[in-house]
């Protein structure tokens, strides 16, 4: 194991660069989580869970075993009696693992990195809830699935799944998003990172299903610094890492037309997000862990 | 561009700016950067297709920039066109070089100014508007030289001499230089037609690249009345010729003056170009001095309305007998005794004959010469006149033919080309000479037509020309003809004076003969004895003569005295009385230049080497130089090159 540099104890925020060192992202999430101020995030539901809900009758053709069998001492009728879920909340993290993911500008970290590593805490935080997390990774298709469950291992079993995965291949959001939605049974959380490269309507229809199956969605619209301001004294031989095209454009025009393309993008995705009722939180890949992750749970706070 | 010069080129050496633009150009542009990127979903064609276009535009203003700049600089180096003379009008380091027509022509008025205060108002504006640092030269008429212009009204003084450019074409030569575009010549003149000629000529032996700017002060629709040809006609009258050149001339003035006393006077009214000769009686009562006839009426034009008259007198010519003198003296002889007219008579071998003596003599006789002489060669070539007589008489042996044509002393090939055609004859017999009358002005008085006592033994057969005297064979003996450059010649096909081909020296035919053909020689050439131009070398008729002579104008004013100078010339117009010492005095009439009151110009337009630019155009190009479209077009330019720099400029949009 690394030596953790001091610095980061002694930082507020750990930026991400101050993590780049760090392989072991067990221990990344663990510093990010440790980091921050215990009890932030409180669970509307803590306490609750294994409680007892409330009585209703029995219907006929349901196990003779869910009646209440002291009730019906006490009271001569058969009652079933109902409790909370064992668990607050079902969360699923999607990762885009996409071959755009991989991007990094000035030996920043990738997009994908960022993106497991903000994963990774997000689901410390939510197993030390008992909350019950599970993963997906995607790009075309669902590559890694991890249904939620709210153990130590299942932390483990997350972390080591994701430290395996490699950005690959390219995004088909709604297809993926699609993928993930049918197998989905119970209302839930779906917190989604992704650079959202992908065509508005593909996204929309894939968060639209995701919706459609009672998530409460945030999507974590994750970008390079460059993404967000190509610097225009530079010309450029782009290569697309998704599609392999190549493209020489100048600063200027690059720039502008990136950025027009991007603010598009962006207001249908937001305008999408806004009738979906749906969280999106833009977040840069210089941005630290912390601050990301509390701008989430403020969210989520705000949300119950 | 090879007809573009610049008056500053100096300024050339900012193009290196240029080369600074270009290397910053490059050094500005931005680095190339390989980069595998997320997605290029955003750089769809337009991006590609703008930036094309936005490598385009850096160019253009690249471009742009560097046409901006070499504009800038052409414009500081000052361009102006090599054919337009106007041009260098506003290169401040031209030297303009000007010459105002002298002649009397340039009085002629029009809106209450002469055409030569015209001129000399064009030049005050062109001293004006010139650049400070250039100089503006005007031709001295009487110094024959350029001086600098001072800043000064000057007033327009014409001249009575006749056109003299021969001594401009020197000064311009001499001073003007033609090497480099700083010279200009203007020439300010109303282009009378010997004008344009002479301007012609000028032009033509000036460097090729050399143009000159002629300023045509011609007056439009001219006319003017003139009175010319008045001379005595007798005792009693004088006779003279006035002529109403562009308009009618109504109840026009004509009086005569002798002294102070006006003789009579007359009205005349002519109709427009036409002419009228006119008789004025005067009474001469005891010696007439001369007078003048004047016509007393407004025109544009005004020293052609007065002309002056001098009784005739019998004047002495001067004949120059060139060849052997032993020869010659017989001829010399019978003119002394015939006339007291032929005086003097001298006597010159070919070789030892002057310029001076062949110029001053009124009749030239060339006989038994054994060849022509420098003298006698350089002087045919360079005299052009029609005032001398010219008698030459042909060796039958063909010598003076074979001198006359050999070598780069070719006098007859000069005079006329047939003579070669001929033969040299020997005679047997000798023939006699026949007249082919004897009632015509040469043959009258002589009591046969045949002379018998004449033999002649050798000729030259086929002499050229109008044949005048026939020997017995009908061969020519003598005759007349006129060579390329219209002078009289009188051609004998055998010597005269003493020798074998002939014994006419030795008959009473010879005196008459020679005399004879010596008042006709006399009288085909155009000379007139008593009338001359002002400004015109008058041949001094005591030359050589030991005579001298007082001259003293109208008011009796002794102003010069003639004695052994070749010529004189009179400068003012007038009657002046010639006293030569112990003979009678006599008068002679200087007169101006008819030819100047003849109102035919010649644009100066086709000439060679020069622009034509009236006064306006003149006045026009030195106040407003951007009048011209050439100096416009730079400034459209750069302005349109900064439109399409603002342009091509990248807006930051919002």
């Amino acid at each position: 194991m690394a030596a953790i540099p001091i610095f980061m104890k002694t930082a507020s925020f750990l930026k991400p660069q101050h993590l780049v060192p760090i392989r072991n992202l067990n221990l990344r999430a663990k510093l990010i989580v440790e980091g921050m101020i215990a009890g932030l995030h409180k669970s509307p539901f803590h306490g609750f869970s294994s409680e007892f809900l409330e009585y209703r009758h029995y219907l006929p053709g349901e196990a003779a075993s869910k009646i209440d069998w002291r009730k019906f001492a006490k009271t001569d009728r058969t009652m079933v009696k109902l409790f909370e879920d064992e668990t607050n909340l079902y969360a699923h993290i999607l990762i885009d693992k996409s071959a755009s993911m991989g991007f990094a500008s000035a030996n920043r970290m990738s997009k994908f990195e960022y993106a497991c590593t903000l994963g990774a805490s997000y689901a410390w935080i939510l197993i030390r809830q008992r909350d019950a997390v599970g993963v997906a990774s995607f790009d075309e298709d669902i590559s890694l699935f991890l249904p939620p469950k709210s153990t130590n291992t299942q932390l483990k079993n997350i972390i080591g799944s994701l430290d395996n995965l490699k950005p690959a291949a390219p995004t088909n959001f709604g297809k993926a998003l699609d993928m993930m939605a049918r197998g989905l049974r119970k209302r839930g959380l779906c917190v989604v990172i992704s650079d959202l490269f992908d065509d508005p309507q593909n996204i929309i229809h894939g968060l639209r299903h995701l919706r459609f199956k009672k998530q409460d969605i945030i999507v974590i619209w994750l970008l390079d610094p460059f993404e967000q301001q190509i610097d225009k004294s530079v010309t450029y031989h782009f290569h697309d890492l998704e599609t392999g095209k190549t493209v020489a454009l100048d600063g200027k025009t690059a720039s502008s037309f990136y950025l027009n393309g991007l603010n598009e993008h962006r207001n249908a995705v937001k305008r999408a997000c806004r009738e979906l009722q749906i969280d999106l939180e833009s977040v840069s890949t210089d941005e630290p862990f912390q601050k990301a992750l509390l701008r989430i749970l403020k969210k989520r706070s705000r949300l119950f | 561009m090879n007809d573009i010069s610049f008056f500053r080129p100096e300024f050339f050496w900012a193009l290196s700016f240029i080369g600074i633009i270009i290397i910053l150009h490059f050094l500005r542009r931005p680095k190339t950067v390989r980069m595998d990127f997320s997605s290029l979903r955003f750089f769809h064609n337009d991006a590609v297709r703008s930036n094309r276009t936005r490598k385009i535009r850096k160019i253009l203003q690249l471009l742009t920039r560097l046409s901006i700049v070499a504009l800038l600089i052409s414009l500081f180096a000052a361009p102006y066109k090599n054919n337009d003379p106007s041009g260098s009008l506003h290169n401040p380091q031209c030297n303009v070089y000007c010459w105002v027509d002298p002649t009397m022509s340039m009085e002629y008025r029009q809106d209450q100014t002469s055409l030569g205060q015209k001129a000399h108002n064009l030049l005050d504006s062109l001293n004006r508007y010139l650049p400070a640092s250039s100089r503006l030269f005007m031709y001295d008429h009487n110094n024959k030289k350029f001086n600098l212009k001072r800043n000064e009204f000057e007033q327009f003084k014409s001249s009575y001499k006749p056109l003299d450019m021969d001594n401009l074409f020197e000064t311009v030569l001499s001073d003007i230089d033609f090497s480099s575009e700083q010279s200009l010549l203007v020439l300010f003149s109303d282009f009378q037609e010997p004008v344009t000629d002479k301007t012609d000529s000028l032009l033509k032996i000036l460097p090729g690249q050399f143009t000159a700017i002629c300023v045509p002060l011609t007056p439009h629709l001219p006319w003017n009345y003139s009175l010319k040809d008045v001379h005595l006609a007798n005792e009693e009258k004088v006779q003279g010729t006035v002529c109403a050149n562009g308009r009618d001339l109504a109840k026009g003035k004509l009086f005569c003056e002798i002294g102070n006393m006006r003789t009579e006077t007359t009205l005349l009214d002519i109709k427009k170009n036409e002419c009228v000769n006119t008789q004025l009686r005067i009474s001469s009562k005891g010696n007439l001095g001369g007078g003048k006839v004047v016509l007393d009426i407004d025109d544009p034009l005004q020293f052609d309305n007065v002309s002056f008259f001098a009784p005739q007198r019998q004047q002495n010519h001067r004949v120059l007998i060139v060849g052997n003198r032993q020869k010659n003296s017989v001829i010399a002889s019978a003119l002394n005794v015939s006339d007291k007219r032929w005086n003097p008579v001298v006597l010159k071998d070919e070789l030892d004959v002057t310029y001076t003596d062949l110029d001053s003599a009124d009749i030239i006789i060339i006989n038994s010469v054994s060849g022509i002489s420098k003298q006698m060669d350089a002087f045919m070539a360079a005299y052009s006149g029609k005032e001398k007589a010219m008698i030459y008489a042909l060796d039958n042996n063909g010598r003076t033919v074979q001198a006359s044509q050999s070598g780069n002393f070719a006098l007859l090939n000069k005079v006329f080309k047939d003579v070669s055609s001929g033969k040299s004859v020997r005679l047997p017999t000798p023939l006699t000479l026949v007249l082919p009358d004897t009632i015509s002005d040469l043959w009258k008085g002589f009591p046969r037509m045949r002379s018998e006592e004449v033999a002649v033994y050798g000729y030259y057969n086929g002499i050229p020309g109008e044949t005048l005297l026939h020997l017995g064979n009908g061969s020519g003996f003598m005759s007349q003809i006129k060579d390329r450059s219209s002078r009289n010649w009188i051609i004998l096909s055998t010597p005269v004076g003493i020798t074998e081909d002939n014994n006419l020296c030795e008959t009473g035919f010879f005196v008459p003969f020679i005399d004879r053909i010596c008042r006709y020689g006399i009288a085909m050439s155009s000379r007139s004895d008593n009338s001359i131009l002002t400004g015109m070398p008058y041949r001094n008729p005591f030359y050589n003569s030991e005579i001298s002579a007082s001259v003293f104008d109208s008011d009796n004013r002794l102003i010069l005295t003639l004695q052994n100078q070749s010529s004189v010339v009179f400068d003012q117009p007038g009657i002046y009385k010639i006293a030569p010492e112990g003979k009678k005095p006599y008068y002679l009439t200087v007169t101006i230049d008819p030819e100047e009151s003849i109102l035919s110009y010649r644009s100066p337009d086709t000439l060679k080497n020069s622009v034509n630019m009236s006064p306006d155009k003149l006045l026009s190009a030195l106040n407003s130089r951007q009048s011209s479209f050439f100096w416009f077009l730079p400034w459209i330019i750069l302005f349109c090159l900064i439109v399409l720099e603002v342009l091509l400029w990248e807006r930051k949009r919002a």
